[in-house]
């Protein structure tokens, strides 16, 4: 049980939903959410995804990056939907955040962007998932 | 109501569930299998938000359970045609009763989302919404 303390952190979950077409049928870069104000500081504090249409396609990969700023902005967070780790629903496939040099650290004027890259990717020919974010952040006043 | 050091913040786990292979399948699925939480909280709501209406009288019950897929149920909702039928309908599911700390997860505790063998809809999709409250905690 983590200790509960008056300065200690509150926990929200930010979901987007990825459809297949446009995004997991597709090979190019394309952003899921480009250079959204959050804005209140917060931290990522875990990546994950969640099967919700069963995926096919040979060999089938995209990436995901969740970044700090705009879509080439700091990475600090990375997960991979493969035909693996989307064959069966309701799987939880945990990404990765990287807190190296507070990269998944985000001020009160820092964006948030979660894109596909190009690099990997391969096309499922059906598929879906839930990116589900975690942040934790401090009580702060209003921007 | 006043704000308190022992006080609640809230967040939301927002789900789609699709058509295919949950609203208009007969079959027992697992929405979220053992999702980690890594953090102590309590299940306060359950809805399920109608997204696309079904259009034939199917039923499909889901569990939110503490644990693996046959862990301790915590909420409950059924999906029937009378909510799903009209878009924007949100449908409110129940809580397990008992004790303070009945639904309540702590940090290493998971998540799991199934739902048993059902009836098909025809078509049908739902955000299912959960609502969690927490107290301010150091990180684990």
């Amino acid at each position: 049980m983590p200790r509960l303390a008056p300065f200690g952190y509150s926990r929200s979950f930010m979901v987007f939903t990825i459809p297949f077409a446009g995004f997991l049928n597709a090979t190019g870069q394309v952003n899921v959410c480009l250079s959204k104000t959050l804005p209140y500081a917060c931290e990522l504090e875990r990546v994950e995804i969640v099967t919700n249409v069963v995926g096919t396609g040979t060999a089938a990969n995209r990436d995901l990056n969740i970044r700090k700023g705009s879509a080439t902005g700091t990475l600090c967070g990375t997960v991979a939907a493969t035909l693996a780790n989307q064959g069966v629903l309701g799987v939880v496939t945990a990404g990765t955040v990287t807190n190296a040099a507070n990269a998944n650290k985000f001020g009160v004027n820092d964006t948030l962007t979660v894109e596909f890259q190009t690099a990997s990717a391969v096309v499922f020919t059906a598929g879906g998932f839930d990116l589900i974010l975690t942040f934790r952040d401090k009580n702060q006043a209003a921007a | 109501m006043y704000p308190g050091a022992n006080s609640y913040s809230r967040t939301v786990l927002c789900l789609h569930v699709p058509s295919v292979g949950v609203m208009a399948s007969t079959n027992a699925v697992n929405l979220m299998l053992s999702k980690t939480l890594g953090f102590a909280c309590e299940l306060e709501r359950i809805e399920a938000v109608t997204r696309a209406a079904a259009t034939t009288a199917g039923s499909r019950v889901i569990n939110v359970r503490r644990g693996i897929a046959t862990g301790t149920v915590v909420g409950t909702i059924t999906l029937a045609i009378a909510t799903q039928g009209t878009l924007g309908v949100v449908n409110a599911g129940t809580l397990t009763a008992g004790p303070p700390g009945t639904t309540a997860f702590n940090d290493t505790d998971t998540l799991t989302i199934e739902s048993p063998t059902s009836t098909a809809f025809t078509a049908g999709g739902v955000d299912l919404l959960l609502t969690f409250r927490d107290k301010c905690q150091a990180p684990v």
